[in-house]
């Protein structure tokens, strides 16, 4: 049983935001995120998994997981409105630059609350997959005309801080 | 006309950013994937600008900036990142970046910025 993890809330809200800024703004998506739930120290995995690192004053991981479908249509965005029908490598390495445009992006929304982050490059997992770690995950579903994209955010204070 | 040096660990990125060069007529001088590959190939190449992502495999993008400067004061580099926190931008344009574009970007804001730094 995983109870709650302690994420600030201005913390969680800057990744939420910068999420939603990249989707709406930069792809002309119109996204909304509804009710987040907490996912415990395991979850599974959609089709796609883009693992990114957050170190600095913050420290966990940013996991973004998407059906297929969604990815290709979220990279078919970014390629300037192109139809994909499957993803090459040049489309793989689209979905991994979509995550870290997001982490990107919620590493400036979180310099706004005070906590100074870097990422790691990002990962990308292929397949339904279960991710198991030592602390706990909030996931926020983004629903968007592309499909829904979760984000599943384990970050707390570092120590080194 | 102009040579660039493309540096990202993305090569969608890289597609990209070359296909914004080659509309407006530059000379694409090479493409690298990490720092590392950026340090050694603009000695090969001594290309006019670089484009410079930072958050790179093997070494960052700050890091091949100072020994690029270090090396060629002249240099030219603007970075591109989707870390576009204060800090990052004061640590990039002390180590001598020309400018700083925050990913994603349009094409009239790289272009804007390259224009800039050779005009």
């Amino acid at each position: 049983m995983s109870s709650a993890p302690h994420m600030e809330a201005q913390h969680v809200n800057a990744i939420t935001n910068a999420a939603v800024m990249i989707v709406e703004q930069h792809l002309g998506i119109e996204a909304k995120f509804s009710k987040p739930y907490v996912s415990g120290k395991q979850f599974l995995a959609s089709d796609i998994s883009v693992v990114m690192g957050v170190n600095g004053q913050l420290e966990g991981q940013i996991i973004c997981t998407m059906e297929e479908k969604t990815a290709r249509s979220i990279v078919g965005n970014m390629m300037g409105g192109m139809e994909i029908s499957v993803l090459d490598d040049m489309g793989w390495s689209a979905i991994q630059e979509f995550g870290n445009w997001v982490a990107g992006r919620a590493a400036s929304e979180l310099a706004k609350a005070e906590a100074v982050i870097d990422i790691s490059p990002p990962v990308i997992n292929e397949g339904h997959s279960r991710f198991r770690m030592e602390k706990t995950f909030l996931t926020f579903p983004l629903s968007s005309a592309a499909g829904e994209v979760y984000l599943h955010v384990s970050i707390t204070p570092s120590n080194r801080s | 006309m102009a040579s660039v040096l493309i540096v990202d660990d993305a090569s969608f990125m890289r597609m990209m950013i070359k296909d914004i060069l080659t509309k407006n007529e530059f000379d694409i001088a090479g493409e690298a994937a990490n720092g590392q590959e950026a340090v050694d190939m603009f000695k090969e190449l001594s290309p006019d600008l670089v484009t410079m992502d930072i958050t790179m495999p093997e070494k960052d993008g700050i890091a091949a900036l100072k020994e690029i400067q270090g090396e060629h004061p002249e240099a030219k580099v603007i970075m591109c990142s989707a870390m576009g926190q204060q800090s990052m931008v004061i640590d990039a344009i002390q180590a001598g970046a020309k400018d700083f574009i925050v990913k994603p970007f349009q094409a009239d804001r790289v272009m804007d910025a390259i224009n800039k730094v050779l005009g």
